[in-house]
């Protein structure tokens, strides 16, 4: 893994906040060219079998939809 | 018109312009791409990870992103509930229907011994017991009895007098002197109190056949054959159809 510190180390974590903070506050968030963040949650299940009973309970995690192909072969 | 919530923040942030903080955002995701290969993952510190997945972009959130995201639903674990307590219960069920039939069955045996038990036992004057079964079926009225065909009893004044001196072949030891047979339980009651009123010291009892039908007047009990003729020698005017019973 690389890091981005080199690219800008202020600018990277503006970015990163701008993206926390729309994640937190509307759920979703659309970066250009780069893909759409969004906050999905799932409701709570009770799955029955012969031998248990799991009830599993309401879940929110972030999902990611990439946005067209990634640049990394251009030149 | 900036419309991008995430290029206003990062301007603001930075003190830039809204086209300025664009221009920002499309270098970092520029670069972004520029550093992933199918061979290397990046990762963004407090947002998470990118990645390649059969030549898709993927994104794996950082785990305190994950926690914030989540809020109170993150601590939650899903809870297993294994079915053991239901499956002893199928047990346990069957087992319990079959001490219950056990335990009827027990009662019901134990009030057979009993009723059979009483029988033989000396009651009190005013209890109406049942006979056993070599009792039973005789059809006789009050003051007109007739033996009971079975060879456990005879009547008395008729027949030959000296047969009765020996006992019937099958002795249970305990005889007594049917004077009536009633076919319902006051009657016969009232007919025994009569015999109480002038019989000191000899029980007088109301015994009830098995089959409910009748209920039989009995005088005085004894553990012999030769006692219970005596017995019929010393109570005076017993009933014509007066016949001895051999309990069983």
């Amino acid at each position: 893994m690389e890091s981005f510190s080199e690219v800008g180390e202020q600018a990277m974590k503006a970015f990163v906040e701008a993206i926390r903070s729309e994640l937190v506050n509307r759920k979703q968030v659309h970066v250009d060219a780069l893909g759409t963040f969004r906050v999905v949650e799932e409701p709570a299940r009770c799955a029955h079998d012969t031998q248990q009973t799991t009830l599993t309970p309401p879940t929110r995690h972030i999902a990611f939809e990439a946005e067209g192909p990634t640049e990394q072969d251009d030149g | 018109m900036m419309d991008n919530p995430v290029a206003r923040a990062v301007a603001q942030s930075l003190g830039l312009s809204p086209t300025q903080g664009e221009a920002v955002i499309r270098l970092l995701v520029k670069h972004l791409h520029s550093q992933i290969s199918p061979a290397r993952a990046v990762s963004v510190p407090e947002l998470g990870t990118f990645f390649l997945d059969e030549n898709q972009l993927r994104f794996r959130a950082d785990s305190a992103l994950d926690a914030a995201i989540g809020g109170s639903l993150a601590s939650l674990e899903p809870v297993t509930f294994q079915l053991e307590q239901k499956k002893r219960l199928a047990w346990l069920r069957p087992t319990l229907i079959v001490l219950c039939v056990l335990l009827i069955g027990a009662a019901g045996y134990l009030g057979y011994v009993r009723f059979q038990a009483y029988d033989n036992l000396p009651a009190d004057n005013t209890e109406t017991s049942v006979l056993g079964d070599g009792a039973a079926d005789d059809g006789i009225d009050t003051e007109q009895g007739a033996p009971d065909e079975s060879g456990a009893s005879e009547p008395i004044g008729e027949g030959d007098p000296g047969a009765e001196s020996q006992p019937p072949a099958l002795s249970t030891g305990l005889f007594t002197l049917v004077v009536a047979s009633l076919p319902d339980d006051s009657t016969a009651q009232a007919y025994a109190a009569e015999f109480r009123g002038r019989l000191d010291n000899i029980p007088v009892h109301v015994v009830m056949i098995p089959d409910g039908s009748r209920y039989r007047v009995t005088v005085g009990r004894s553990a012999s054959y030769e006692g219970i003729l005596e017995l019929r020698a010393q109570v005076p005017d017993l009933p014509d159809g007066t016949w001895l019973l051999e309990l069983e």
